[in-house]
């Protein structure tokens, strides 16, 4: 057991990585970094999740690699832009075919996805291996981007005034959009996630919401892939809103729950992987991982310690 | 949802109050001097070899890391920041962290690329060489090249730290004799293995400048990155250049996982020849019998190049 649990420093965990000036800068870059892709991950989520659709994350950010590569092949550079824009072609294309074939075939969503996403991402390997061989582009920078290098990337000066390191001031933007989108869709996005015959009674475009949603969650996606890896993008899209449904059962009150999860997820992720040595973003998964567990026990709503006379009747999120 | 509200809010006053009270430096790192970060094993020696005890020196990657796919864990990413000189070696050896090490002079780390001033007409190129070259980045296993980079690196100490001139001065002219030494007694060793026995399989392509400089042909089983798995073409061609030349044995790498080499070895009837050191240096603990009888450990470039060297001569020299 010694082996396994580092020796739990206090000052070594907590204070040794914000002793200096240059260290809370150069820190505070990587747990903002982390607070912002898990809250802006965790709103669009909310949504995603209550429409049944949570892997919809992992299936957008394995299908964006062929759309990665051709962007890479027609505009032979690595340029932020035209791998934005084929990123998200990529993505909404996977979108348009799952649903596709969730409507006009007899396959059921979660088969279409799985059979989209993983089609999508074969031939993006494959579109690797025939024209950009050798451009590193590879399923392993896709999948695995490092949070620990934010504060190396490149910085963004307004004027004199110094930003910050070019994917944290995007994804500070990302967040903010996301945000002023749900406030000024929130009564859209709610009737047609809980109750499509009253949308289409009210004479709402669902397709429209549907994937306006949807592009959303692949802008979220693209913009922090690159930078934290797509694991950590996955699993914040799943876990704030389920966590906090443990206690909350409101959709206002779930959204508003994962500005302090994320905080947390941040912070307790960078504290964890201190104290391990160990990948950050790995540790903040971990860390939610940790906070589910404590909600499934002691949550006020379905958590087993509080409610175990209940007869097993789970109240869903309203 | 609140008591977790409540445990970010006593993180983040832990912090602050622990910020406020007193500093307890628990990194064990000598005050007094400056502190070196190098990212591989070899440029670890090389500079220990070079500066001897003048700077503390922290290697990011560990031995048996294999450099392309490495990935920092928290520690390392502090490293970074305490950095007062952090070198690099470049050629996209090691990556994403290679590219943002580049542009990192902008975040105020003073960085030193070991390979930036080598001439090209030394260096070999791999992929499209009109569109779109790659160097190899594997230059240590040039023992002329090494000694350039070695070189290099003692003109620019001398510029960063002018006191210790002489002593870099001596300690390079010792170094670069070990190297010589290293060299003559290579091409001794090599030329006891029967000419058309000289050919060496190895897993990736990390040999091409050891087969330039001893008159080895080397077959590698992926590219000169280890990040792109190979293909079965790719596969099926080493398979059949061991039948056809009746090379009796391959030999894995301490840095890339094994399996597949393994299975050719097998699928050939081909013997494993030994474990080589190619991206990574080994352990102390790794002793080889080197030049005039001296036992060498794998930790620095003379021991890790005596082992190669003893491991291929003993399964190709029979």
């Amino acid at each position: 057991m010694s082996d396994f649990f580092p020796i739990f420093d206090f000052i070594d965990i907590f204070w040794t990585p914000w002793s200096t000036p240059q260290d809370y800068i150069w820190n505070g870059k990587i747990v903002l970094m982390g607070f912002f892709v898990s809250a802006s991950c965790g709103m669009i989520g909310s949504f995603i999740v209550v429409r049944r659709l949570a892997l919809m994350g992992d299936a957008i950010s394995h299908g964006i690699l062929p759309g990665l590569v051709l962007a890479f092949i027609v505009s032979q550079s690595k340029a932020l832009l035209p791998m934005f824009i084929g990123a998200c072609a990529a993505g909404m294309l996977c979108n348009f075919c799952i649903e596709w074939l969730n409507k006009k075939t007899p396959i059921k969503l979660d088969s279409a996805m799985g059979l989209t996403f993983t089609s999508f991402f074969a031939l993006g390997i494959i579109l690797i291996a025939q024209f950009a061989n050798n451009a590193h582009i590879d399923a392993e920078c896709l999948l695995y981007g490092e949070i620990g290098y934010i504060p190396l990337e490149k910085h963004i000066f307004i004027g004199d005034f110094h930003l910050g390191p070019r994917p944290l001031v995007f994804m500070g933007v990302v967040l903010i959009s996301i945000t002023v989108l749900i406030i000024l869709f929130y009564k859209q996005l709610m009737v047609t996630s809980f109750d499509l015959t009253l949308s289409v009674t009210l004479g709402l475009p669902v397709k429209i919401f549907h994937y306006g949603l949807m592009l959303c969650l692949a802008f979220t996606i693209v913009s922090s892939f690159e930078s934290v890896g797509v694991i950590l993008v996955i699993a914040m899209i799943i876990f704030p809103s389920i966590t906090a449904s443990f206690f909350v059962t409101r959709m206002p009150n779930i959204l508003f729950s994962t500005i302090p999860l994320s905080a947390f997820y941040s912070i307790g992720g960078f504290c964890f992987a201190r104290w391990f040595d160990c990948s950050i973003a790995s540790a903040m998964v971990v860390v939610a991982m940790l906070c589910f567990f404590v909600a499934w026990l002691v949550g006020k709503e379905n958590g087993i310690l509080l409610n175990f006379t209940k007869p097993k009747t789970f109240s869903k999120i309203k | 949802m609140f008591i977790k509200i409540i445990c970010a809010f006593c993180i983040l006053t832990f912090t602050l109050i622990s910020s406020s009270c007193g500093s307890k430096e628990s990194d064990v790192l000598n005050e007094e001097k400056s502190t070196i970060v190098v990212t591989t094993t070899q440029l670890k020696d090389l500079v220990s070899k070079i500066t001897k005890s003048r700077f503390n020196i922290v290697s990011l990657m560990k031995p048996g890391i294999d450099p392309h796919t490495y990935k920092p864990t928290s520690r390392d990413i502090l490293a970074l920041t305490k950095a007062d000189l952090v070198i690099y070696h470049g050629m996209m050896l090691e990556g994403r962290l290679s590219e943002l090490l580049e542009k990192a002079e902008q975040q105020g780390i003073q960085t030193y690329n070991a390979t930036s001033s080598l001439k090209s007409a030394r260096i070999i190129f791999h992929g499209d060489i009109k569109k779109n070259p790659q160097p190899d980045p594997h230059v240590w296993f040039d023992p002329e090249i090494w000694t350039t980079v070695a070189e290099n690196f003692t003109k620019m100490i001398c510029l960063f730290d002018p006191k210790g001139k002489s002593g870099y001065i001596n300690n390079l002219l010792s170094f670069t004799r070990e190297i010589e030494e290293v060299q003559k007694w290579t091409i001794k060793k090599i030329s006891t293995i029967p000419t058309n026995k000289r050919t060496l399989v190895t897993s990736h392509d990390a040999y091409s400048y050891f087969g330039r400089s001893f008159g080895l042909e080397v077959v590698a089983l992926q590219g000169i990155s280890t990040l792109l798995e190979s293909g079965l073409g790719d596969r099926a061609k080493v398979v059949d250049l061991i039948k056809e030349q009746n090379i009796p044995a391959v030999f894995i790498e301490s840095s890339v996982n094994p399996k597949a080499l393994n299975e050719i070895a097998k699928e050939c009837g081909v013997s494993v020849g030994g474990e080589l050191f190619s991206d990574a240096l080994g352990t102390e603990a790794t002793l080889s019998v080197g030049p005039e009888g001296n036992s060498y450990s794998a930790n620095t470039w003379t021991g890790m190049m005596v082992h190669n060297v003893n491991t291929i001569v003993n399964s190709l020299g029979k």
